[in-house]
């Protein structure tokens, strides 16, 4: 294989390794990946440096891959360990590179307000899922592991609102307290005969953006629905209630307070907006 | 581009950069260790480590992911070297697909998932369905010649470090039955014959193993951005038509089809794929090992990494295959509540 065309592959792989080492140092890093995955993406990024730099400059070097060669061979070019590849090299930097520099300048490096809106739109009973890391769930275990807002409401997350629905134990201790939580805000689609309900909902992800799944919970108020923006941040209190529907079991807030509020710091799902 | 996404343009922006970002580095891993290989071991190391009956091989590859353990992604880049060093194809394609299942990342997170819900049941099931299915495809494929497999560069490889195994073994007879005569006629010279044709220069091995790794990387880093980007598509349309998707899936057989076909879709990795079956209550445990067997094996970022290695009308019978296997596989699974309860209560665990 010639120089430059070696010169090429080693830039193929010196951009992926700039793309991972970029991403690692990037405050947003956590919007497409959980944390586990950080330290990969330094280590490949390191690696992917090294082995293209060391590539890039020993390019010129006819090197001894240590195996036998007949006297008719000659080097290692001449049965070559550049083998199996039946890739231009500049063929593929232009497949690596586009998709790389198109995702590059279109990301927002969140959640798309579409695409927010078609996974928080499906009604998601808590029965699909299921969470080993709860703590044991008392009033004498809330007490002491929650904290309280100024005027006494429980401050939940929805992800603890959401899962207490159809486990009985949970639901007797939740249903009836005054709770405060944060979220998204959008319109209820589904389960709203009066059209006083809304729909709060937050995203989580199980390994990266890709797979985000929207958790839901309804808010019911008891004149007409506030005047807030469709996606907006909004701290609501209420009173926790529950719903059965053909056999599922839906959580609900009856709102006493609502306010809106700017997006959490640390919100992975919240790009930079572009 | 901009054509096909319309208005979606960021969101295939963030699926694709969160995917590549999550595999490129085992890719890496896997192409690194590929170019080592590729230099360091000798082809007949494969010959001395192998099984010589050829079930025993299939069935030792199937376990060789607890060894060395990589995921599907680092997985390809390895046996297309081993493949030309040597390693038998039906071993390696069980290796190929066992080792993303049965390794001990793999097993560690998926104890770890479902720590609350048959965790013994469904460590056994998911490793003991990966192994079966992968050992399974590797009996077949001792049926199917070798140039049926393999494309045509990865076949001309596997030929040319044949012809070279075989011309070195002659040489070597050759001049032993040389040497014998020789020795025989009492005119042994006092040293030893034997040329050592490894001229040991270090630093030349080094230069040659990240080239051959650097190779690896872009010809599988060409697939797998092409297998990304479609990923990332299906994704988005996977979204937006969840809701209808959904309502078909009433039946044992829709739920099973429907989780393979999401495994296929989000290309989860296996060190991680646990977590998301494990949260899915409302979902069978047959449709719970489709996914967390089926995505390992194949799925849309694989499909195209697979064409680095195998012939595409090959992988199109060889995708279909996976599909049904492992599809029937997981429904009769369900219905195994007699094993079941068994496993639980050795276990002592909760049903």
């Amino acid at each position: 294989m010639k120089i430059l065309e070696r010169r090429v592959m080693s830039v193929v792989v010196l951009m992926i390794g700039a793309l991972l080492l970029y991403f690692y140092q990037h405050e947003k890093l956590n919007g497409y990946l959980k944390e586990k995955f950080h330290i990969y993406v330094l280590i490949g990024g390191l690696a992917a440096m090294v082995m293209a730099v060391f590539s890039i400059l020993t390019a010129g070097l006819e090197g001894d891959c240590g195996h036998d060669h007949g006297d008719d061979e000659g080097d290692c070019d001449a049965h070559d360990h550049d083998h199996g590849s039946d890739m231009n090299p500049f063929v593929a930097l232009m497949i690596v590179a586009l998709p790389m520099f198109f995702s590059l300048s279109w990301t927002t490096h969140g959640i798309s307000a579409a695409r927010q809106d078609a996974l928080s739109e499906k009604d998601v009973s808590s029965a699909d899922f299921t969470f080993n890391d709860l703590p044991p769930f008392t009033l004498e275990t809330l007490e002491k592991s929650t904290s309280k807002a100024p005027d006494g409401a429980f401050m939940l997350n929805i992800f603890e609102l959401f899962f207490t629905a159809g486990d009985t134990v949970q639901e007797k201790v939740i249903n009836g307290l005054y709770v405060e939580t944060e979220a998204k805000l959008r319109n209820e689609p589904n389960r709203n005969p009066d059209g006083n309900r809304m729909r709060l909902f937050r995203l989580m992800m199980t390994c990266c953006a890709a797979d985000a799944q929207a958790v839901p919970m309804t808010i019911e108020f008891e004149g007409e629905t506030p005047d807030i923006g469709h996606n907006s941040w909004v701290r609501v209190a209420g009173i926790m209630s529950y719903e059965r529907q053909d056999g599922v079991v839906y959580p609900m807030l009856k709102v006493k307070r609502i306010e809106e509020i700017p997006v959490p710091e640390g919100e992975w799902s919240e790009g930079l907006m572009k | 581009m901009t054509f096909f996404l319309g208005n979606h343009q960021a969101d295939f922006a963030l699926n694709f950069l969160s995917l590549f970002l999550e595999g490129a580095p085992y890719i890496l891993l896997g192409t690194l260790i590929s170019g080592f290989i590729d230099v360091y071991m000798p082809a007949s190391l494969m010959d001395r480590m192998i099984p010589k009956n050829k079930f025993m091989a299939i069935l030792s590859c199937g376990l060789m992911g607890l060894i060395l353990p990589v995921c599907e992604c680092a997985v390809v880049p390895v046996i297309r070297r081993l493949v030309s060093k040597g390693l038998p194809i039906s071993c390696a394609f069980t290796y190929m697909l066992a080792a993303p299942i049965v390794n001990p990342v793999t097993i560690w997170s998926t104890w770890h998932a479902f720590s609350d819900q048959d965790q013994w049941w469904v460590v056994l099931s998911r490793v003991g369905m990966g192994y079966g299915v992968a050992v399974l495809a590797g009996i077949i494929l001792l049926a199917i010649p070798a140039e049926k497999v393999l494309r045509d560069s990865l076949l001309r490889t596997l030929r040319s470090a044949n012809d070279k195994r075989a011309k070195a073994k002659s040489e070597a007879e050759a001049k032993e039955h040389a040497e014998h005569h020789l020795h025989d006629d009492g005119e042994c010279c006092g040293h030893d014959h034997s040329h050592d044709h490894d001229h040991d220069e270090g630093g030349s091995k080094v230069v040659m193993a990240f080239r051959s790794g650097v190779q690896d990387c872009v010809d599988v880093a060409v697939y797998f951005s092409i297998g990304v980007c479609l990923t990332a598509m299906f994704n988005i349309w996977y979204v937006l038509n969840q809701e209808s998707m959904t309502q078909y899936l009433d039946s044992v057989w829709m739920e099973t089809g429907g989780m393979m076909v999401l495994a296929f879709v989000l290309s989860v990795c296996s060190t991680s794929d646990a977590f998301m079956a494990a949260t899915l209550r409302g979902v069978g445990i047959g449709s719970k090992m489709a996914f967390m067997v089926l995505g390992p094996m194949l799925d849309v970022k694989l499909l195209f990494l697979y064409q680095t290695v195998m012939r595409k009308k090959f992988l199109f019978y060889f995708a279909i295959g996976l599909f049904i296997l492992i599809g029937l596989l997981s429904v009769a699974w369900q219905e195994f509540e007699p094993l079941r309860e068994m496993i639980n209560n050795m276990a002592g665990g909760k049903s």
